[in-house]
């Protein structure tokens, strides 16, 4: 533990403890702003009776199931783009034209095509990492120095080692920075696609918190997609470290 | 003329590498445990058929062994080579030209203008020539990484078991930074189909010749360029080619590590047997190391004049014939520098 971490430490609790304080004396409505330890007291209970539990499984489900559909995919899609010219010329003005649209906005229209249950949902998360790791794939495919390339094919690679031996682990720095944005990407098209159309789901119980004016549990919504998230960032860091252990890292 | 010369240099683009593919598949299928595999009764044979070098151009048949197996390493280490044009008979052909297409004006800008050479077995063939004048893509060229525009390379009927006929070190090592030093000096045999153990143990042997013995585990990365080029050699050497082609291999490094590189080189050339065909535009580093010197015109590239480099070795950059020699190339050279400068 240096100071650093010490100093770190002593911010979060230092506010958290402000807080506590200023919602007991009175000078911040709990309607607004509950105090932290009721926060986790709710947590607690709604762990206990297994609501919360549950919420938690059925948004990861519906994450787990849109991220790997849209990360194969994008990976598969992003790496023969990347290094088949006419592969890429087909798949670059769609990149183009969908990867700008917010991809909440297409939850309607996939909510008319794959109906209310979980389909849709998935659905719009796979589309939203599917762009993100398609694009980052791709761009770790082109940065590849085309030299090593040629020592490959010197060598005696065929163009399937090529693929499998230079390409892929080439752009796998790339891949991966697409898969941790794809990861945050997922987290927020979950939440957004259980406000509506839904009876379960982390999302749906923040959100039907909100509307009975339960702000305790928003909070628990909140921390627990907090949560989550850490959770992700640091799954994918630890892959990230298995899988290339090459990469030079700064810290 | 101008124009030719400012981008004779340009990227060497990738559609030539479409035909690369079936310039590798028309290779005959390698067949390592045989090259491998040799007795201490066929090595001694070996090294006689070395001594009648000047008729082992036909690489088929009983003469195969021209190219030393690499058990070989260690057994002949004062054996030194004196090849020259008269003493051994060529058995690669080059007569090749190359030419650029410029797509943004449609102009055809020539990067060699028909080159013949012949290079002899074993020898250590330096390419030497102004930058830009197009050694590279003769280089290119010979690995089969390029195709010429004309013209063609006679290589000798492919032996068997003597896996791929030519392998490359590049300049700047082109090691693959996700490999170890062991995965990468295995990469040649790995997608060539040796089974693993016989390409770790034969990776093993070749990063022991390169002296880098202790540093298989390591990434590309934990080297120093030095190191990171003994890694290329080792991987180069790794399919067994009978010819090695250096595109200026040292000029990344620092004059230190440079000389004992050079050195380096020169142990493994001779321990190896193997041929050596070195661009470079350093003076010293042609009169140092080469058994012939190509001397490149400025671009379009032509070969200017061949010499012969008879000096005994151990060369010194300090001695007075190589001193002489390297005066005498030098003035050749400054002609042709003066002349790319000038146009």
């Amino acid at each position: 533990m240096t100071a650093s971490h010490w100093r770190q430490i002593a911010s979060v609790l230092g506010l958290l403890l402000l807080w506590q304080i200023l919602v007991q004396a009175g000078r911040i409505n709990p309607l607004f702003l509950p105090a932290p330890l009721s926060v986790l007291a709710a947590m607690w209970e709604m762990t206990r009776s297994g609501e919360l539990p549950w919420a938690v499984l059925v948004s990861l489900n519906r994450v787990a199931q849109g991220f790997i559909y849209g990360a194969v995919l994008g990976v598969l899609l992003g790496l023969i783009g990347g290094a088949v010219r006419w592969v890429e010329d087909l798949l670059d003005p769609w990149v183009a034209a969908v990867y700008p649209i917010p991809k909440s906005a297409l939850f309607p229209l996939f909510l008319l095509w794959f109906g209310l249950g979980n389909s849709s949902k998935i659905v719009t998360i796979a589309v939203g990492v599917l762009f993100l790791v398609l694009v980052n794939t791709m761009t770790g495919v082109r940065a590849i120095n085309p030299v090593l390339l040629k020592a490959a094919r010197d060598l005696g690679a065929s163009r399937l080692q090529i693929f499998v031996k230079v390409i892929l682990p080439g752009a796998l720095p790339n891949i991966f920075t697409g898969l941790r944005l794809g990861a945050g990407m997922a987290l927020i098209l979950v939440f957004i696609t259980e406000i509506e159309a839904t009876k379960a789901g982390l999302g749906f119980l923040l959100w039907e918190a909100f509307q009975l004016m339960d702000t305790r549990h928003v909070f628990v919504g909140v921390v627990t997609f907090g949560v989550l998230g850490v959770a992700t960032t640091w799954l994918l860091q630890w892959l990230e470290r298995v899988t290339c252990p090459w990469i030079q890292r700064s810290n | 003329m101008a124009v030719a010369r400012a981008v004779a240099a340009a990227p060497l683009d990738a559609p030539a590498v479409d035909r690369v593919s079936e310039w590798i598949t028309h290779l005959p299928p390698p067949a390592y445990p045989a090259a491998i595999d040799g007795t201490k009764a066929q090595l001694g044979k070996v090294l006689w058929q070395r001594e009648g070098c000047h008729d082992c151009h036909d690489f088929g048949g009983s003469k195969a062994g021209a190219v030393l197996p690499l058990d070989v390493i260690g057994t002949d280490p004062g054996r030194v080579h004196a090849f020259t044009a008269a003493t051994a008979a060529a058995f690669v052909r080059l007569g090749v030209g190359k030419a650029w297409h410029i797509a943004r004006t449609g102009e055809r800008v020539a990067a060699l203008e028909s080159i013949t050479l012949d290079v002899a077995p074993g020898e250590f063939l330096i390419l030497l020539g102004p930058s830009g004048c197009g050694k590279s893509t003769l280089l290119q060229i010979m690995a089969g990484l390029e195709a010429p525009s004309s013209g063609a390379i006679d290589f000798p009927a492919a032996a068997g078991g003597h896996g791929k006929l030519t392998s490359m070190v590049f300049q700047d090592y082109a090691l693959f930074p996700w490999r170890t030093v062991l995965g990468n000096v295995a990469f040649g045999p790995e997608v060539r189909g040796v089974p693993r153990r016989e390409r770790e143990e034969r990776a093993r042997r070749l990063i022991e010749l390169v002296n880098l013995r202790g540093a298989e585990q390591r990434y590309p990365h934990e080297l120093s360029g030095g190191m990171r080029q003994r890694v290329a050699l080792a991987r180069a050497l790794a399919n067994d080619p009978q010819i090695l082609l250096f595109d200026e291999p040292l000029a990344a490094l620092d004059a230190q590590t440079r000389r004992v590189m050079q050195d380096e080189l020169l142990r493994i050339w001779t321990e190896t047997g193997k041929t050596f065909v070195y661009v470079t535009h350093s003076l010293s580093e042609a009169v140092l190391l080469g058994t012939r010197i190509v001397l490149m015109t400025a671009g379009p590239g032509r070969v200017k004049r061949i010499e012969d480099v008879t000096l005994p070795r151990p060369r010194l950059a300090t001695g007075r014939a190589e001193a002489a020699m390297l005066e005498r190339l030098d003035a050749l050279l400054g002609e042709e520098v003066a002349r790319a400068m000038a146009s």
